[in-house]
Order: C-alpha cells, then sequence, then structure tokens
C-alpha cells in the first residue's frame, strides 16, 4: 500500500474506530477524529515534500485491477494539478475537527464519523486517476456533506440542504452519461475500453465538433455547479448560510475547488477544442460571477452570506485564469485554488468564532468588537486582507497572476475582472468594519479574545498567508510542468483535431 | 560591498519594529515600545545615509542600467510563471536614497514627536507598531527596483493609512474615513496594476533599469502603448497622491492622528505617485500626451484645493487641502518634464507641511483635540512658540524667500512657463490664494480674540514634540539650499540628475532675463496674497465677498456631492437589487429551467419525491444498470 491509498484508508479506519466509541465519550471521539485527521496530514506534507517539482507526470501512482471486464482501475496518483490540493484538504481536516469540537456541541460521534468519511471523498476526489474511481468518489464526498448539512445546519437546513443535494446530482448525473461516453470514444481509438485517464489520454481522442462540445457541456456542468459558476451558484447562499461555519468552511475551501480541478484534470485533456471554443462564454460568465457576487456580497447583512457571494466572487477569477488558456494564468488559478482554500476558510471559521460567542449572524448585531478582543480583530484583518489580494499575502499571488494571464488572452475580461479586486476590498473591510470598528455594542466588550485553542486553530492558516504571500516558489514550481505539458498536450491535441479525427486516430501519433 | 547590506537593513529593520511591537507591545512598557519603534526608525535612518555617503564613494559596478550610478540588490525570486518573473528587487541610486532620507529624517522625527502626542493612548503599542509598518512599506516603495515590487510598498503604505487614519477605531468617522481612503486608492491602483501588466507586455518585464533603457526602442513616441501605460500608472498615481478626482480621500483622513497626517498624508506616502512618475520619466516622456494631462491635472488640482482651503472650516483639513495643492504641483512639475524640480518641491513640502501639521498637533494638544478653527483665536499668547513655528511652515508654504518653499516653488512656475504659459498662470494664482488660506488659518487660529478665555491651562508642547518641530523649521528655512545655487542645477538636481538624465536628456534650462521676471511675479503675487489675508482677517476690512462663490467652495464645488449620486448611489441600489433578485429571479429562472429541460414535467414530478433515499436509489440504479450491461457485454 502506498502513501496515496493510506490517505483515502486511513480517514476510513479512523471513522470505523469512531463508531466503536461510545456516543456518550465525546471527548474520545473528538480526539480520533483529530489524530486520524493530523496522521493523514503527516502522510499528506510528506507526499507533497518529497513530490519532484521538475516533473510533469503522476507521482506516487497505484496501479490495481479493479473491475477489469469494464475496464475499472484502481488508479492513484498526484502530479502538480493535485499535489497541493491534497496537501491543502489534510490541512484543513484537523482544523475543521478542532473547530467544531469547540463550536458544534453534541453529537460528536456522527460528527467525526461523517466528516472522516467526507476526507476520504475529498482526498480521493483529487488522487484518481479512473474517471470511475473519481466519480466514486465525488459522489461519495456528496452524501456526507448533505449530511452535514442536513443534521448540523441552521433553522433552514433541510431546504438548504436538499436543494444543494439536487443541484449537485443534476450535474453529476450528467458527468457519469458523459464519462461513459468517452470510455466509449476511447475504445473507438484506441480499441480498449478503459476509463483510465492517463490511458485514454495517451492518443489524442479526436472527439471534435458537436460531440465534444455536448460532453464537455455535460462535465462542465457537473463542475460548474460544484464551484459554483454563475447563474448556477443559487444552491449556495442557502448551504453555506445554514451549514455550520465550519462545514462551509470545507464546502468552500475543499469541495468548490473540485470543480475547479474537474475542469483542469478532465476538461482541459479530454476537450481542448471545446475548452478554446467555449472560453469567452466561461470567461463571461467569470466576470459576471466576479461582479455580482462582490456587489451582492456587499449588500449582505449576514455575515455568512456575505462571505458565501465573497467565496463565489473569488471562484470567479480562478474560472477566469482556467479560460485564459496560457501559463501564467493557469497557474495563477492552481496557486489561487490553495489561497482561496486558506483565506475564504479562515474567514468562515473567524465567523463561526464570532458566532459561537454572541449567537449573532448579524453584522448589524455588532460593532467595536475589537476593543474587547483584539488578537481576534488582528487575525481576521490579516485574513481579510490576504482575500483582498494585499500584495505581500496569498491572495496577490493567485489574483495577479490571473490577472496577467488573463490580460494577455482577454484584455477586456480582465480589465473588469480587475474592478473586482475594488469590490473585494469592499465588502471585506465592510465585515471588518460592521463587526470590529464602531462603537462599541452591548456585551461585545466582554465578548472574549481568542482562545489558545483558537488561536492554534488560525496560526497555521495565518503562517501559510504569508508564507505564499512572500514565497510562492515551492507551490508554483510544483505545478508548473504539469500545467506546461496540459497545455502543450492541448495544443497539439487541438491541432491534431482540425487535421480531422482520421488522422489522428490513423496515425497514432502522441504528441 | 556595504550597498546590498544596507539597502536591505533600511525597510527590514522597521519591519522588526513592527513585529516587536505587535507581537508582544502588550507587554511591553511605554518607554521599551517607544524605544523599539524610533530605534528601529533610527536605525534606518542611519543605514539609508551610510548608503548615500557608499554611492558617493563607490564607483558603480559595470554599465550601469540607467545611465547614472545604481546598485541592484536581488534577494529572491518573487513570481515566476513561465517568461514572466519578478525578482524581489532593490534599486540603489541617487534618486531612491534622496527619497530613503526624506522618508527616513521626516519619520524619524514624527516618530520622536508621536512618543509625547500619543502618550497616555491605551493604544500606543498598535500605534507605533502600525507607524513602523508603514516606515518599511514606505522604504520598500522607494527601494524596489520594479515596478510589481514597487506594488508591494504601494499597497503596503495605503494599508497602513487605512489603519492608522481608522486608528480610533470605535468613532465612526474615523472608521469610514479609513475605508473611504482604501477604497479610493485601491480604484487607482486598478490603473496601476493594469500599467503592470502592460509594462509586461511591452517589455517582457517590469524592471526599472530595463523598461528605461529600453522606452526608446519599444515605446513608439505618443504612441498607443505609450500612452495608455502612462495613462495607467497615472491613475495609480493619482490616487494615491489624492489628485482630481481621486482627492476626496485625503480631507476625511485627517480623522487619524496627528502626526499620521503628518508623516503619511503630507510628507511621505501621498507623495509616492510623483516618484513613481520620476522613477519612470523615460516611459513618461514618450507620451507627450499623457504628460500634458498630467501637467494640468495638477495646475486645476493646486488651484481648486487652495480655493476649497479658503472657506474650510478645521485647521486639519486646510493642510489636507493644502497638502492636495501642493501635490498638484508637483505634478504640474512632472508634467512639464521637470523632474527633479518635482522631487525638490517634494522635498521642502515635506518639511514645510510636515512642520505645519506637527504645529497644528500642538495646537490640538493644547486644547483637548479640538480642530475647528471657530473655536480658536488668540493662541499666540499662550503657545509663543508654536505659533512662531506654524508662522515659518506658513511663510514658506506661501512661498516668501528665503525659506524652501518659495525656491522649489519658483522652479516649478518658471519650468511651467517655459512648457505652457497657461500652466504657469494658474500656479501663479494658486499660489497667490495659498497665501491667502494659509495667512487665514493662521489668524484663526493665533491671532485675534482669545475665544477660550480662562478655560484652559494651554500651553507649549513638551520637549519632545518641541524637538522635532524646531529640527523642521530649521530644515524648512535651510532646505531651498537643496535647490538654490548661482547657476543652475542645484545640489539636489546635479545628484539626481545622474540617474534622471538618461531618459530626459539635458535639463531645458534656458535661464536669462525672463528668469528674474517670472521669480519677481511670483514673490509679489505671494506677498498680495499675504496682503489681502491680513486685510481680510485681521483687519477684517474687507468684508462680504460672493456668497454664492463660497457656497460653491464649501462644497468644493460639488464633487463628493456627485460622487454620492453618480457612483455611490447607484452602485449600492443595484446591489440591493442583485442581493434580492439573486434569490428570486435567478434561482427561479436557472430551477424553471431545469424543470423544462426535463422532457416530461409530469413524469419528473413523480420523481420529484424530496426523499433523499430516492434520489440516492436512482443514482445507485443508474451506475448498476451501466455496470450491468457492460460486464454482461
Amino acid at each position: 500500500m502506498g502513501p496515496l491509498t493510506w490517505l483515502i484508508a486511513l480517514p476510513l479506519l479512523g471513522a470505523a474506530a469512531a463508531a466503536a466509541v461510545g456516543r456518550d465519550r465525546e471527548r474520545a471521539l473528538r480526539m480520533v477524529g483529530l489524530v486520524t485527521s493530523v496522521l493523514v496530514f503527516a502522510i499528506a506534507a510528506l507526499v507533497w515534500g518529497r513530490f519532484a517539482p521538475g516533473a510533469a507526470s503522476l507521482q506516487f501512482e497505484e496501479h490495481a485491477p479493479w473491475v477489469p471486464g469494464v475496464g475499472l482501475v484502481y488508479h492513484l496518483g498526484v502530479d502538480g494539478l493535485s499535489v497541493s490540493l491534497v496537501a491543502l484538504t489534510a490541512l484543513l481536516f484537523p482544523l475543521a475537527l478542532g473547530a467544531a469540537a469547540q463550536q458544534l456541541a453534541g453529537r460528536a460521534k456522527g460528527f467525526v464519523i461523517t466528516a472522516l468519511l467526507l476526507e476520504t471523498g475529498m482526498l480521493g476526489t483529487f488522487m484518481a486517476q479512473d474517471l470511475v474511481l473519481f466519480y466514486v468518489f465525488w459522489e461519495g464526498m456528496l452524501i456526507p456533506m448533505y449530511f452535514l448539512i442536513a443534521l448540523w445546519g441552521g433553522p433552514g437546513r433541510a431546504p438548504a440542504a436538499m436543494k444543494f443535494l439536487l443541484y449537485t446530482m443534476a450535474g453529476s448525473a450528467l458527468m457519469l452519461v458523459a464519462l461513459v461516453a468517452v470510455a466509449f470514444a476511447g475504445e473507438r481509438i484506441a480499441g480498449r475500453f478503459t476509463f483510465d485517464l492517463p490511458a485514454l489520454l495517451a492518443r489524442p481522442l479526436g472527439l471534435g465538433g458537436p460531440y465534444e462540445s455536448v460532453l464537455f457541456l455535460a462535465f462542465t456542468a457537473a463542475f460548474a455547479i460544484k464551484m459554483p459558476v454563475w447563474p448556477l451558484h443559487t444552491w449556495l447562499p442557502d448551504a453555506y448560510a445554514e451549514a455550520p461555519p465550519v462545514v462551509t468552511m470545507l464546502l468552500a475551501s475543499v469541495m468548490a475547488k473540485a470543480g475547479a480541478y474537474g475542469l483542469l484534470r478532465f476538461c482541459l485533456p479530454l476537450f481542448p477544442e471545446a475548452m478554446r471554443a467555449f472560453g469567452p462564454l466561461l470567461s463571461v460568465l467569470a466576470v459576471i460571477g466576479i461582479l455580482y457576487g462582490g456587489a451582492i456580497a456587499w449588500a449582505q447583512g449576514d455575515m455568512r452570506r456575505l462571505l458565501a457571494y465573497g467565496s463565489m466572487s473569488h471562484m470567479g477569477f480562478i474560472l477566469l485564469g482556467i479560460f485564459a488558456l496560457n501559463l501564467p494564468a493557469l497557474q495563477g488559478s492552481l496557486i489561487q485554488m490553495i489561497n482561496h482554500g486558506i483565506s475564504t476558510g479562515a474567514l468562515f471559521l473567524i465567523a463561526g468564532m464570532l458566532i459561537a460567542r454572541t449567537g449573532r449572524a448579524d453584522t448589524d448585531g455588532y460593532g467595536g468588537a475589537g476593543a474587547g478582543a483584539p488578537t481576534l480583530a488582528a487575525a481576521a484583518m490579516i485574513v481579510a486582507l490576504s482575500s483582498l489580494a494585499l500584495p505581500g499575502t496569498n491572495g496577490f499571488i493567485g489574483e495577479f497572476l490571473i490577472l496577467l494571464g488573463t490580460f494577455q488572452a482577454r484584455p477586456a475580461a480582465a480589465v473588469l475582472a480587475a474592478f473586482g479586486v475594488v469590490a473585494a476590498a469592499a465588502y471585506l473591510l465592510a465585515f471588518i468594519g460592521r463587526i470590529f470598528h464602531g462603537p462599541v455594542r452591548d456585551g461585545l466588550a466582554s465578548m472574549g479574545d481568542l482562545r489558545r485553542e483558537e488561536l492554534a486553530i488560525l496560526v497555521p492558516l495565518i503562517a501559510v498567508i504569508f508564507w505564499v504571500g512572500l514565497y510562492p516558489r515551492p507551490l508554483l514550481a510544483r505545478s508548473e510542468a504539469t500545467v506546461r505539458a496540459l497545455l502543450a498536450n492541448a495544443a497539439a491535441a487541438q491541432t491534431a483535431a482540425r487535421q480531422g479525427p482520421h488522422v489522428a486516430a490513423g496515425g497514432g501519433t502522441s504528441p | 560591498m556595504l550597498i546590498p547590506v544596507l539597502a536591505v537593513l533600511v525597510p527590514t529593520l522597521p519591519l522588526a519594529g513592527w513585529a516587536l511591537n505587535g507581537l508582544w507591545g502588550g507587554r511591553f512598557t511605554r518607554r521599551t515600545v517607544a524605544i523599539v519603534a524610533c530605534g528601529a526608525v533610527a536605525a534606518a535612518f542611519a543605514a539609508a545615509a551610510l548608503l548615500l555617503w557608499q554611492i558617493r564613494l563607490a564607483p558603480p559596478p559595470g554599465r550601469a542600467p540607467a545611465g547614472g550610478p545604481s546598485w541592484i540588490v536581488d534577494l529572491y525570486s518573487w513570481i515566476g510563471a513561465g517568461s514572466i518573473q519578478v525578482p524581489l528587487r532593490l534599486l540603489v541610486d541617487p534618486l531612491s536614497v534622496a527619497m530613503a532620507l526624506v522618508v527616513g529624517g521626516v519619520g524619524l522625527l514624527i516618530h520622536v514627536y508621536s512618543v509625547g502626542y500619543m502618550d497616555g493612548d491605551p493604544g500606543c503599542a498598535r500605534y507605533f507598531a502600525y507607524l513602523n509598518l508603514f516606515m518599511a512599506s514606505m522604504f520598500w516603495l522607494v527601494l524596489a527596483g520594479n515596478l510589481a515590487a514597487m506594488f508591494i510598498g504601494w499597497e503596503g503604505v495605503g494599508l497602513c493609512s487605512y489603519l492608522l487614519i481608522a486608528f480610533w477605531f470605535t468613532r465612526p468617522a474615523a472608521a469610514a474615513a479609513g475605508v473611504k481612503a482604501f477604497l479610493v486608492t485601491r480604484l487607482g491602483d486598478v490603473g496601476f496594476l493594469l500599467g503592470i501588466f502592460v509594462a509586461f507586455g511591452v517589455f517582457g518585464t517590469t524592471d526599472f533599469g530595463v523598461m528605461t533603457r529600453d522606452a526608446g526602442a519599444r515605446l513608439a513616441l505618443g504612441g498607443g502603448a505609450a500612452t495608455a501605460l502612462a495613462l495607467l500608472l497615472f491613475a495609480g498615481a493619482a490616487g494615491k497622491s489624492a489628485q482630481l478626482p481621486l482627492y476626496v480621500w485625503l480631507p476625511d483622513a485627517m480623522e487619524g492622528p496627528t502626526p499620521v497626517s503628518a508623516l503619511i498624508h503630507a510628507a511621505t506616502m501621498v507623495t509616492a505617485g510623483v516618484y513613481m512618475i520620476v522613477r519612470l520619466h523615460a516611459v513618461f516622456l514618450r507620451a507627450p500626451a499623457a504628460m500634458d494631462l498630467i501637467a494640468a491635472v495638477g495646475a486645476v488640482t493646486a488651484i481648486f484645493a487652495a480655493a476649497a482651503a479658503l472657506v474650510e472650516p478645521d485647521l486639519k483639513r486646510v493642510l489636507a487641502y493644502s497638502t492636495i495643492s501642493q501635490l498638484g504641483y508637483m505634478f504640474l512639475a512632472v508634467g512639464v518634464g521637470a523632474f527633479s524640480a518635482g522631487i525638490f518641491h517634494l522635498t521642502s513640502h515635506a518639511f514645510f507641511k510636515a512642520l505645519l501639521f506637527l504645529a497644528a498637533g500642538a495646537v490640538m494638544h493644547a486644547l483637548g483635540g479640538e480642530t475647528d478653527m471657530r473655536r480658536m483665536g488668540g493662541l499666540a499668547r499662550r503657545l509663543p512658540r508654536t505659533t512662531a513655528a506654524f508662522a515659518i511652515g506658513a511663510l514658506a508654504l506661501a512661498g516668501i524667500p528665503p525659506l524652501s518653499g518659495f525656491f522649489s516653488k519658483d522652479l516649478i512656475l518658471s519650468e511651467a512657463f517655459r512648457a505652457q504659459a497657461w500652466l504657469w498662470a494658474v500656479g501663479v494664482a494658486a499660489a497667490g490664494l495659498t497665501a491667502v488660506y494659509i495667512l487665514r488659518a493662521f489668524a484663526l487660529t493665533f491671532l485675534g480674540a482669545d475665544l477660550r478665555g480662562a478655560e484652559g491651562t494651554a500651553h507649549d508642547p513638551p520637549p519632545s514634540m518641541a524637538a522635532p518641530m524646531w529640527i523642521l523649521a530649521g530644515l524648512t528655512v535651510a532646505g531651498g539650499g537643496l535647490g538654490w545655487s548661482f547657476t543652475h542645477p542645484g545640489i539636489l538636481e546635479r545628484f539626481l540628475l545622474t540617474g534622471l538624465r538618461a531618459g530626459a536628456g539635458p535639463p531645458a534650462r534656458a535661464g536669462g532675463a525672463g528668469e528674474g521676471t517670472l521669480v519677481a511675479a511670483s514673490v509679489l503675487v505671494a506677498v498680495a496674497g499675504i496682503v489681502v489675508g491680513w486685510l481680510v482677517y485681521v483687519r477684517r476690512s474687507l468684508r462680504g465677498g460672493v456668497p454664492a462663490l463660497a457656497g460653491l467652495l464649501s462644497h468644493r464645488f460639488y464633487i463628493e456631492e456627485a460622487y454620492a449620486v453618480g457612483v455611490i448611489g447607484p452602485v449600492r441600489a443595484l446591489a440591493r437589487v442583485a442581493a434580492v433578485a439573486d434569490r428570486t429571479v435567478t434561482d427561479a429562472a436557472v430551477m424553471g429551467l431545469a424543470r423544462a429541460l426535463g422532457r416530461s414535467g409530469q413524469a419528473l414530478r413523480g420523481l420529484e419525491t424530496g426523499y433523499l433515499r430516492h434520489y440516492a436509489a436512482f443514482v445507485l440504479v443508474g451506475v448498476l444498470l451501466i455496470l450491468a450491461y457492460w460486464v454482461s457485454r
């Protein structure tokens, strides 16, 4: 068993262990969850540290026959697209479980088990190299997430969870059909029916034309709903606001990334021509999402909805960078996935800490909280600054590269999106201002500053904010070779597609 | 070689001060906080001074890119993606060292002044932490070797400006003013950011040396790329340096502590835009249309803000409008290509405006925070030394020889005359208004009846606050020597020219007969302004005026109202509408479309049971059917 299988298996084992512990032994249950997720993070950190930056191909690969009769393989691997996302996911789970221990009283057993199952699903999604295996993990993170919202959420949790489920299942259903169709196409080209992605990509699929467009749209629908892309986002405000903040953090930080990751992992190599053809449309949607989300965030009174729309606005930048289809923009999108996970995650954690103290989610219920909780105010300020892309913090690196690359490909989109940076400053400073500044509201002076456990959760995130902001090289270096190869293959496949599918099929020249 | 070490120390020492006071300031005594903060800045200033000594001493290594002596200090590669490479690089040359000395010198004085001014404020450690972070950012801004690295300092000083304006954050006006400053300057920074992208497109880099060297080859004179690049960068400069129409944040920024107003909103940060244009003068010279616009914006801002200062009742806000007006002179200077004159005025303005603010701070300190001049008056008897200091600053601002402000403003005006006579005329008119408004401020504050009566025990500030004022007063008096000499160019210009000449060509300086007339004219206007001010505000023999004009002035030509009605209101309304529409229209449209896409609405309605287990079962059955099909195949 290689390290990647351990990453998937450990949370399952932890969940099993938690299932064996009595439900009234909350401390033990939380300890099982925490220890498991810390071990998972240790392995993920090891994988990240030992990942060879210069190589474009998959590393730490694990192959095993799964259902050979239908071309299913158990194939795991990480490359530049996924290695940092795996590390991010593994980093956030112990923090989320730690925060949950402080913010969610009771029902620890169910929570720990469900969260660990979710971790398996999320890590598997980023590592699976077989289309069906990916689909299994993809759905595997949907079900625990549904329960986390539906069982631990706020008063409106039931409809919010159902809407989330319906939306994502609609997308998943389309993707399921499309991935079977892709396997068919692969069989036509290679003469072998398989769902193994590297095998399918060994030679250009040469789909082309409307067929490629339809399959691209089916995949993209699933990914766009997860991100979410305007106008498929209307599940988000309810789900983000109704879920407990620690769960929202996992929704925004990891699950949204799965959508963006899917575009790069599947759509770009499988449907390069459609990626190019639909680029303008999706860039327009991205710009709308950036500005629309930013404007609405500014008008929100509920801090969770403010952060939810802000998160959507920031995901627009990632989408914009992906469809600029050049190296700076793609690198920017990849590093921004990590940044968004760190910064938005930290914002939701802080929102959770505030709500746990006061029971208020409406920002108008706050004011002057910085007087009684200066450390919390400082932490919130740093995180907000990273989210509004202040140079020196992580957010700047990503948005700078995205906008720079987009400016080269689509100047108009980049100019419009650049105003999203002003919008981000507007709603994030409004968030800070309404809560921490102004006359001190009743009861907030004695609200209590960050406790040591809370500091232990926020300090790692703040450390990453400055590390990536000042020295992003380790992250950028890990993904550059893969992104380069991806773009080169996409360009080659486009050329092949223009020469006609028969040439590509007959010639069998792999790029 | 000492230069790289010194160059790195200059920004990192205050950064260390920030870290120390920011993390542990709460546990330090006031004394320790003050020693850490002032010590860090003093050390940084000493490093900058050593840097000056070193670059005068050492021959430049190899061929210097900008045509003058310059040293490049590479720290590490910051952002890299293919051909896009941004190293963290410092550039040490006469211009950056001169700026570092101004920033460090004025910064040190204001740190020392702050020890007395902020004594007794519970947020003292936070204040000095922010102030040190500002120094680090500002040093970084002036020493950065490329546009992208400069942007770190550029936004960093903006952040500190926001933090320090909103320092007393429980006051709603202070919190709002901080946000306003951040957002308005960030609007300009969109231009700066896009300018960086254009620079990458044109030069493949944003390195100042390369941009200066290649500007002639890569930018067609008056071409679209040159004009776009210059205008985008100017948008950033106009935001940071509070030029029309982005000036609106600076008067409100006076909500911050007064030493902050002196340091950030008069002497250093707000001049960053001028510095950036001078730094990239080779690029700006390729865009004559943009240069004309910069000069025009500067001239119009100079007279507009001077007029606004004329009716402002708040002492600090008078000085804020005065700063906007003086920054306008600097942009006028760089717009007509008089780059070293711009830096000269930047320097002398840093001295006399910091002095004015510190004197105003001493007044506030004595009056318990009062800034409204309608409740002042007659303070000359109570605060004789503060009055003298303010008077020196005011005379320099008014352009009375032989104070520094006279030399630097006069140099700008004569350069403007050579470029376009109307710019000179506007500049001279603004100079007249300047003399009037500063005399008005002086008269309302220090002369006339003592409105406070026996109420207070107002007295001159303690030595820790007085000493920086006297040093600045000395610099205000002597600062003219930096730019004046019997034969142009002066010391500062000769020093700067070694770095500036490359792109700019030899400075066009005819001198001769016209010069004397111009100088006489501007001195006459200044004196006339003072006389008019004296008659109106002291002797009160000229009353009345034009009420309509006064109304227009006191509303600053309704520019802020236009923003509120034309920009902020509609955006806010749009955002509110969108927020509601998102929950109704967008949601309904998507859900409706999803239903319509289902081929048979009736058939699907039966499946829409709302039970999770049914949906899960559907998915499972679907997957099993597909698998079964393939297994049996």
